[in-house]
């Protein structure tokens, strides 16, 4: 299961900013850069967020604009 | 010094001309030697009876010797015997500016010579001799005029040839060299040409659309990024607001890079610069893995993503690219299929044997008139999304493989994509 599996890799990097190219490469094993992955990384983001952090009201999957992805644990 | 070559024309010309003059020549002399030969055999035979007639005469009675001048007209002739002269008519022996054939008949006893003038004889050589001389240089000098109008004549085509070749330019690749007799030499030349020129013009016009498309695509990220800039600056905000601007640029920024990186692995490509790792695939594990890979994107449209294929199936090609260009079917089937849809993945073993990787979709459909160009570089039927990798990557992705890439699509039926890959060998 992919969302496990990039769950675990943001744990692992819990605080620090994720680049797409890192999931690429690190959880997908993809290292052309091709367009399509950024969208499946993009959608298992979102599915990601809406388990872990739509039902709650603290938020710990952010998204830092043309950078990636933080997981930590601070108020919007 | 060395001399320039001279025109085809003029080679030709002279040649014809050469090889004209010396069978001209050779007949010729031919012709004056048997003429000699035979009116000297003629005389010789003349000569011959004369002396024969002398000797008969000679034999039965010596005193007529003198008549035969007039009942004969044996006119000049001697009889010996020995030392003594028996007869001599006048005029013996033959002298003066007047040319004479002297044949004689000798044994133990007596000798006779006679002779007589060949001054027609000669008369007639000197006449044929000046008639060739006269009508061989100007047979040789029509077959030089006649055949440089000739030759320059067939080799109007290709002057006419060079003067168009010499006028298309880049610009003007649509025009073509005349061609006048379709099926002789000239004319296949000429359609040869004509058909490089046609390559020719389809390159660069795929390089112009290509670079006004490429251009186009990278003109949008860049004036992104200039405006989002420049609004910024117009107004002082907190640091999450230039962070929020900042991080907008740089999203503006990956899109460039993703485009520069697909247009350098697409020049490599095209340049033929790939490297294939050619290995014996199970097509069935590659193309399930693509299907899970981008299953997320069906899911989302809540599409229906299926995959069914036989048992495993073997082809010979590099995983690598053939997954890219898997990757980029799958993808464009999921976009242009509406939400709802149905996408079909088939790995089967075609008629002929070969290997086919089939994407079926209930999508929006190619109408015919794009399939010829839908695997052109950055061509989309309608303009939608992003820059990169686009039909024509595929294509290329599948080619480099030794495939090729199929189409069957109907406006409004949705689309089938087929990727044939060669029979492995062996």
């Amino acid at each position: 299961m992919k969302e496990f599996e990039l769950l675990e890799y943001l744990l692992r990097h819990a605080g620090q900013v994720v680049s797409r190219e890192m999931l690429g490469r690190e959880v997908w094993h993809v290292t052309a850069r091709a367009t399509p992955l950024d969208n499946v990384i993009d959608v298992t983001i979102a599915r990601l967020r809406r388990k872990i952090d739509d039902p709650f009201e603290r938020k710990l999957l952010h998204t830092v604009r043309g950078v990636g992805f933080p997981l930590r644990s601070e108020r919007e | 010094m060395k001399l320039a070559t001279p025109s085809v024309r003029t080679r030709l010309t002279l040649w014809h001309a050469g090889v004209l003059a010396l069978v001209v020549c050779v007949f010729s002399a031919g012709v004056l030697l048997f003429v000699r030969a035979r009116l000297y055999g003629a005389l010789d035979q003349q000569l011959g009876q004369d002396l024969a007639t002398i000797e008969k005469v000679y034999r039965e009675e010596t005193g007529d010797l003198g008549e035969l001048a007039h009942r004969m007209g044996i006119t000049l002739f001697e009889v010996a015997e020995g030392k003594t002269v028996l007869y001599r008519t006048p005029g013996w022996p033959p002298a003066g500016a007047t040319p004479y054939r002297v044949r004689a008949l000798a044994d133990a006893s007596h000798r006779i010579t006679a002779a007589r003038d060949e001054t027609a004889l000669r008369q007639t050589l000197w006449t044929l001799g000046t008639i060739l001389a006269i009508g061989v240089p100007g047979a040789i000098g029509l077959a030089i005029g006649g055949g440089y109008v000739l030759a320059g004549r067939m080799l109007a085509p290709v002057g006419a040839m060079a003067e168009t070749a010499r006028k298309i330019t880049a610009e003007s690749l649509g025009e073509r060299l005349p061609v006048e007799h379709p099926q002789d030499e000239f004319g296949r030349l000429a359609g040869v040409f004509n058909d490089t020129l046609a390559h020719l013009q389809e390159a660069f016009e795929q390089l112009r659309r290509f670079t006004a498309d490429a251009s186009h695509e990278l003109r949008t990220p860049l004036t992104a990024i200039r405006s989002v800039g420049e609004v910024a600056l117009q107004r002082s905000l907190s640091a999450p607001g230039y962070r929020e601007v900042i991080g907008s640029m740089l999203e503006e920024v990956d899109r460039l890079t993703r485009l520069v990186e697909s247009l350098l692995t697409l020049t490599q490509g095209e340049s033929g610069r790939i490297q294939l790792a050619l290995e014996m695939v199970n097509l069935n594990g590659l193309v399930a893995s693509v299907v899970e890979h981008l299953r997320v994107l069906a899911e989302e449209k809540e599409q229906s993503l299926s995959f069914d294929a036989p048992a495993a199936v073997w082809a010979r090609c590099d995983p690598a690219i053939l997954r890219l260009g898997l990757i980029n079917v799958l993808d464009n089937a999921i976009k242009y299929t509406p939400a709802k849809g149905t996408i079909r993945v088939r790995v089967k073993e075609t008629p002929s044997g070969e290997t086919a990787i089939e994407v079926g979709d209930t999508g929006l459909g190619i109408s015919a008139v794009h399939h010829g160009r839908i695997f052109e570089r950055f061509y989309r039927v309608q303009r939608i999304g992003r820059g990169g990798a686009g039909p024509r990557d595929r294509a290329r992705a599948v080619e480099v493989n030794g495939g090729r890439i199929e189409l069957e699509s109907e406006e409004g039926k949705g689309s089938l994509f087929r990727i044939v890959l060669p029979v492995p060998e062996g």
